[in-house]
């Protein structure tokens, strides 16, 4: 990959490093990857410390971007693994997203999905994921998040997501049953989704909705016409995208949106020079990584939507994202699944 | 009385009016020795709020600001027999009566000051409930926020885009997206921006009574400004772009006069001067009052407040603001005026073929200023004769001849000013300005700010005042941290945590 | 993390920043050990439930230590419960009777506890036992309840806070949803558009029963302080087809009710074109109703030559294949059959059959229920039918 395009690493002392309004037209390539790799790094970092209870997701979000950007030897594959493993709950199957805490349905798919991208999976117990996740569907089809009851269509999202990169949907869950609940949550209104039956269509629960639907091969149920338009016009004038109407821009939003688009072949809907705009003008030129609006605090959730959304807006240097399970094709590839996609209207 | 006060003072202040007591505020803000007095027993002189009682007493006794006062106790109407002249005067002191009633703007430059100063914390406000026009005689309230314009039923759909169009494209106007066509009426009067805009006559009214208040005369670069300066002060706080301070304006003054005194302002009531006397290249001017010599290096005063010596300085105290103040047992206009029992309506009254205009505000109980079924009408109007109630005998034929509400007490007084305020320059006395015929405060403000800037020309004028607890004392070096500089919900949390964690066996 | 702004800082706020997040740090890994161990030893008391309020004040998204609290209140609410299983069975006799006045004295608390009982001393006293220990059993409610408020007052889209405050009422059978729906009012006074709330406010309006009407009263408020709001718009069409149902199933609601809407919404329009919300709303509104969503199969368009059949469909049905579609003239009955999709979304399909057209007959085509009539193509003479679109 040629990368003389962006940014120098750091140390190799370019100018643009002392410029305090660094460009932000392009990609600050060796910033966002020292930022996510130094992320970790300082286990007394106030605001790490004070996010343990999402680590998962955490490394689940830096190990993607920077797989994305080719870079992920930068962090250590060994240790990530035992970790990982260490999270693994004995009795449920469930993963915590850090020793401590307890499982649920969110850090069980991103364990799977880390460990999927480092070829990983045999090191867990897979069957006991499995059960676990079988064991959250409720009678009506839904999920719960955890043994507490916490019912989403986020947690749909998760539970097929997980088994469908342990390749085990089919003889597990009741699929039927599952959809027709994702179904019982979508609104006339809009052709949107919201967290449960009768909730506001919001592009997050949508992204969930539409990635579950792709992931069962289920496509044909959404109105694409009706749920294309009220996403694409979730576009702003500043190039970004909103989660709801009348709500500011996003980077994370901006995935969502852009994500579900993808998968329902309405890429072309929205501007897509803009909300690269968007996002790039999102970067923290100073320190690396990307905020949920210009000007904002980085972190590592919105710095792996802010590549993702790049590089299914096609930015060179990227290696291709799948829409549906925001990991990188290539390994969706080598698992050998499929999700479905619809081709340009 | 008061003998153990200093005698040498950077500033002296006579008259504890708004003007007035924003530059005592000021002075005492940038470190000055301030002394504050007034003649009267009460703050505020012709600014201030008074009970019921006071107020009438205030009328009976003409002052040198204050003369041509009267006041008529009405019949109780038939369907408020309770009201009669007795029960009113028994809750006298749930009154709070204005001499110079005003709202302010939103975003206007007493709310402005108020935050930068942070006085904002010593009033309180409630925001004006409707801005009214008449309209073929009837009284309508007038659209102001966006959710007005929808939810009106004076307005014709196709009337509702036309007002939101116009107002966009005022709102718009000085930016670089600013319409062409509007460039075309500079020089032009605003009214005939309005004619050319095709809007109904019903909106035509609205943005010239009641958002751009403008006559037919005003200039197209007025009515954008005024219009402009109205929407700037939408959405900030409830519906209508208007506060009005709770209690009455009485107590705005004294929010500056508490600033001044946190300062180490000093204040005495009831105090007259009797004489200042200066001598040419003297840096100290000697006020004598009640037996004793005081020195100041300056000294600001109100027009009525002048020692009797000096008045004749500043030329003769003619008729400057026609006042009615009005007590009713109903308000003005229809229930949706007036919900719940009311809040505080705002209209703008024209004459003459809005040659005159004149100012009403209504109160309802909401706003502190009166008990709860009643209701106080200001009447405003630039002063011309030294009859107030024939000065306003056109606008109350409008108020009240077709809407009648049921008045039990009605007041006339007017305003005095003297003739060349501020310009005498036979004494090194800065004498502020009698209450200007304005809205909002923004003449009382400029004037403040002139007068304290010609005494300190290179300070700043009421600078955001600190917070208790930001007020750090000299010397703390920050980095120190410890415990005891945390912030309150943090060292509450480490205590608790700390109690709770006594047995753990974790190093420190 | 979201909107949090960037702000420069000079070195010494940096410094005492610091110092006070090392603090924060010290006393929240503290706690969080002490926390573990407790629950390790299963000592799922008082201490513990207090440890965990100091740190979900300030941080609700750890959803752990709302697992810990819930155990605590499920052991405690347990062992309330077998005392009060006891005490009735003790009182074998009268048990069905305090069981009864339970509810009654909790009705008593409210009512200024007038006419205390009649039942007689000994009685009475079990009354005020179990009554003191129903009391108990609903402070441990109140508790949870009163957190979890004042978590969402520090973060009102905590997921976790809102979960909890359900499953607290739900473990309650004397909840109290009246005083949720106050709360309802209360968050979306502060934030109309908090999705969380409208979540909880349908949730707890059904449990409280309260009418349509009254939902849609409440919409209509809001709108008015605010027509760019979404979220209203939404729940009011939820509210709306139930209220006012249409009878042909053609549009979303009645007739008369949808005039009135439409009124509304171009109103909305009219005073802020820019506004998507309305837009949104009113496409829904000149939507069809029931009747084409029920539809799996929405014919677009067909077209029948001698040798082949084609047939669009409006949305993809992939078991199209075991449908019966049927070729009907007055003389013969074709069984059209195997399908083929034409395309990946299969929306378009394909029957490679050979067909005996007489320009001169009728022809309807039959699926799924439908029988559409067919015209003739007078160039090729083949069949079509096609439906222009938007000819609703």
């Amino acid at each position: 990959m040629d990368f003389t395009s962006f940014v120098k690493p750091s140390n190799g002392g370019s100018a643009g490093d002392t410029d305090e309004n660094a460009d932000t037209s392009k990609l600050q390539f060796w910033k966002h990857v020292e930022y996510i790799e130094n992320h970790g790094k300082q286990e007394d970092d106030y605001e790490y410390c004070m996010t343990e209870f999402l680590r998962m997701s955490g490394i689940y979000w830096g190990v993607t971007a920077l797989d994305i950007m080719d870079q992920l030897d930068r962090l250590d594959r060994k240790s990530i693994i035992e970790f990982v493993k260490r999270c693994q709950c004995p009795v449920s199957g469930g993963f915590a997203p850090c020793e401590g805490h307890d499982p649920h349905m969110l850090y069980t798919l991103s364990a799977v999905q880390v460990l999927s991208t480092y070829d990983a999976l045999d090191v867990i117990d897979c069957d006991a994921v499995v059960r676990y996740v079988v064991g959250l569907q409720q009678p009506d089809g839904s999920f719960f998040g955890d043994k507490w009851g916490e019912v989403d269509t986020r947690f749909s999202f998760c539970a097929v997501a997980t088994l469908s990169l342990l390749k085990r949907m089919e003889q597990s869950i009741d699929v039927d049953k599952a959809v027709r609940f994702v179904m019982s949550c979508c609104n006339q209104t809009d052709g949107g989704f919201g967290s449960k039956p009768g909730a506001e269509s919001h592009a997050g629960l949508i992204y969930c909705c539409v990635g579950f639907l792709s992931l069962t091969q289920q496509l044909h149920l959404l109105d694409v016409d009706k749920l294309g338009w009220w996403l694409c016009e979730r576009q702003l004038p500043s190039g970004g995208l909103n989660g709801r109407p009348e709500k500011l821009p996003d980077v994370c939003y901006s995935w969502w949106v852009l994500s579900s688009l993808t998968i329902m072949g309405r890429l072309h809907w929205i501007s897509a020079e803009k909300l690269q705009q968007f996002i790039l003008s999102c970067q923290d030129t100073e320190t690396g990584g990307f905020s949920d609006r210009t000007g904002n605090m980085p972190d590592i959730f919105h710095t792996l939507f802010g590549i993702g959304g790049l590089s299914l807006l096609g930015h060179s240097g990227l290696k291709a994202i799948n829409p549906t399970f925001c990991m990188p094709q290539y390994i969706i590839d080598r698992l050998g699944i499929q999700p479905q996609v619809l081709t340009h209207a | 009385m008061s003998d153990d006060l200093p005698e040498e003072f950077d500033l002296i202040v006579l008259g504890t009016g708004f003007a007035e007591s924003c530059i005592a505020a000021a002075a005492s803000r940038i470190g000055k020795t301030v002394l504050h007095i007034d003649s009267h027993d009460y703050y505020g002189d012709v600014w201030n709020s008074f009970s019921l009682e006071a107020f009438n007493k205030l009328l009976d006794q003409p002052s040198s600001s204050l003369r041509n006062g009267s006041y008529t106790w009405h019949e109780p109407a038939e369907e408020a027999p309770s009201w009669t002249r007795e029960t009113l005067l028994e809750k006298s002191r749930r009154f709070s009566l204005d001499l110079s009633p005003r709202v302010a703007y939103s975003a206007g430059a007493l709310v402005q000051l108020l935050i930068k100063s942070n006085i904002c914390r010593y009033a309180e406000f409630r925001a004006l409930d409707h801005v009214c026009m008449l309209y073929n005689n009837e009284l309508v309230s007038v659209p102001c926020s966006r959710s007005d314009v929808f939810n009106t039923k004076t307005l014709t759909m196709v009337e509702k885009r036309l007002l939101m169009k116009f107002l966009t494209a005022c709102n718009d106007y000085g930016e670089d997206k600013c319409n062409e066509d509007a460039l075309a009426f500079r020089g032009r009067t605003f009214l005939e921006y309005l004619k050319a805009q095709r809007v109904t006559d019903k909106i035509a009214t609205c943005v010239m009574q009641a958002i751009a208040m403008c006559d037919a005369s005003s200039s197209f670069e007025t009515g954008m400004q005024r219009t402009q300066r109205f929407l700037a002060s939408l959405g900030r706080y409830g519906n209508t772009p208007f506060l009005f301070p709770m209690y009455g304006c009485g107590e705005l003054p004294q929010c500056f006069c508490r600033l001044c005194a946190v300062f180490g302002g000093i204040y005495c009531l009831k105090r007259s001067v009797d004489d200042i006397s200066w001598t040419p290249d003297a840096k100290e001017l000697l006020l004598s009052s009640a037996g004793k010599t005081l020195r100041a290096k300056h000294i600001v005063c109100a027009p009525g407040q002048l020692p009797a010596t000096l008045a004749p300085h500043y030329g003769q105290l003619q008729p400057h603001i026609s006042r009615g103040l009005f007590i009713a047992a109903s308000p003005l206009g229809n229930e949706e005026l007036n919900k719940g029992g009311g809040g505080v309506n705002l209209l703008r009254l024209l004459a003459d073929e809005g040659q005159r205009e004149a100012c009403l505000i209504q109160l309802s109980h909401y706003s502190g200023a009166c008990p709860a079924g009643l209701y106080i009408l200001h009447l405003t109007t630039p002063a011309f004769s030294e009859d107030p109630a024939a000065d306003l005998a056109d606008f109350t034929a409008q108020l009240f001849e077709t809407n009648a509400p049921q008045i039990l007490y009605s007041a006339y007084f007017t305003i005095t000013a003297p003739t060349n305020a501020n310009e005498s320059a036979a004494t090194p006395i800065y004498c502020t300005a009698a209450p200007a015929y304005e809205l909002d405060y923004d003449a009382a403000i400029a004037d403040a700010r002139h007068i304290f800037s010609q005494i300190y020309e290179n300070d700043d004028f009421l600078p955001r005042a600190p917070d208790p607890e930001e007020i750090v004392v000299d010397g703390e070096d920050p980095s120190a941290l410890n415990e005891h500089s945390l912030p309150e919900d943090l060292r509450a949390q480490l205590h608790d945590l700390q109690q709770a964690a006594q047995q753990m066996d974790i190093a420190e | 993390m979201h909107g949090r702004v960037k702000v420069r800082t000079t070195e010494e706020e940096r410094e005492r920043k610091k110092k006070e997040q090392v603090l924060k740090m010290r006393a929240y890994r503290a706690a969080m050990t002490r926390i573990q161990k407790k629950r390790s030893a299963g000592e799922l008391d008082d201490e513990l439930l207090g440890l965990t309020v100091q740190i979900l004040q300030r941080n609700p998204d750890i959803s752990t230590l709302w697992n810990i609290r819930r155990e605590c209140v499920l052991r405690k609410t347990g062992e309330l419960q077998s005392a009060l299983k006891e005490l009735e069975a003790t009182e074998a006799p009268e048990a069905t009777v305090a069981a009864g006045k339970l509810e009654e004295v909790e009705k008593e608390d409210k009512v200024e506890k007038e006419e205390k009982d009649d039942t007689g001393e000994a009685d009475s006293k079990a009354v005020t036992g179990v009554a003191a220990l129903a009391q108990q059993l609903q402070a441990i409610y109140t508790t949870e309840l009163d957190l979890t408020e004042h978590c969402l007052m520090v973060n009102p889209k905590s997921y976790n806070s809102w979960h909890h405050r359900c499953w607290t009422l739900e473990q309650n059978p004397q909840a109290d949803w009246q005083r949720e729906l106050q709360l309802c009012n209360k968050y979306l006074k502060y934030d109309e558009r908090n999705f969380h709330t409208w979540d909880y406010r349908r949730y707890v309006s059904a449990k409280a029963a309260v009418p349509a009407e009254q939902e849609l009263d409440f919409c209509t408020e809001k709108i008015k302080v605010n027509f760019s709001n979404y979220s209203s718009w939404h729940h009011r069409s939820l509210l709306l087809p139930t209220l006012y149902p249409n009878e042909q199933h053609d549009r979303p609601m009645s007739e008369h009710k949808l005039q009135e809407e439409l009124e509304m919404v171009l109103t909305a329009a009219f005073t802020d074109p820019n506004d998507s919300s309305a837009w949104f709303y009113q496409r829904w509104l000149l939507g069809s109703g029931a009747q084409e969503r029920d539809q799996p199969v929405a014919v677009a368009a067909f077209r029948c030559w001698p040798h082949k059949a084609q047939l669009a469909l409006k949305k993809p049905y992939p078991e199209l294949p075991q449908l019966q579609i049927q070729l009907i003239s007055e003389q013969q009955t074709w069984q059209l059959q195997p399908w083929q999709p034409t395309n990946g979304e299969k929306t378009q399909w394909q029957c490679d059959q050979a067909i005996y057209i007489d320009p001169s007959q009728d022809y309807v085509l039959a699926l799924a229920g439908q029988r559409l009539k067919l015209s003739v193509q007078p160039s090729d003479k083949s069949l079509y039918y096609f439906v222009p679109p938007h000819a609703t």
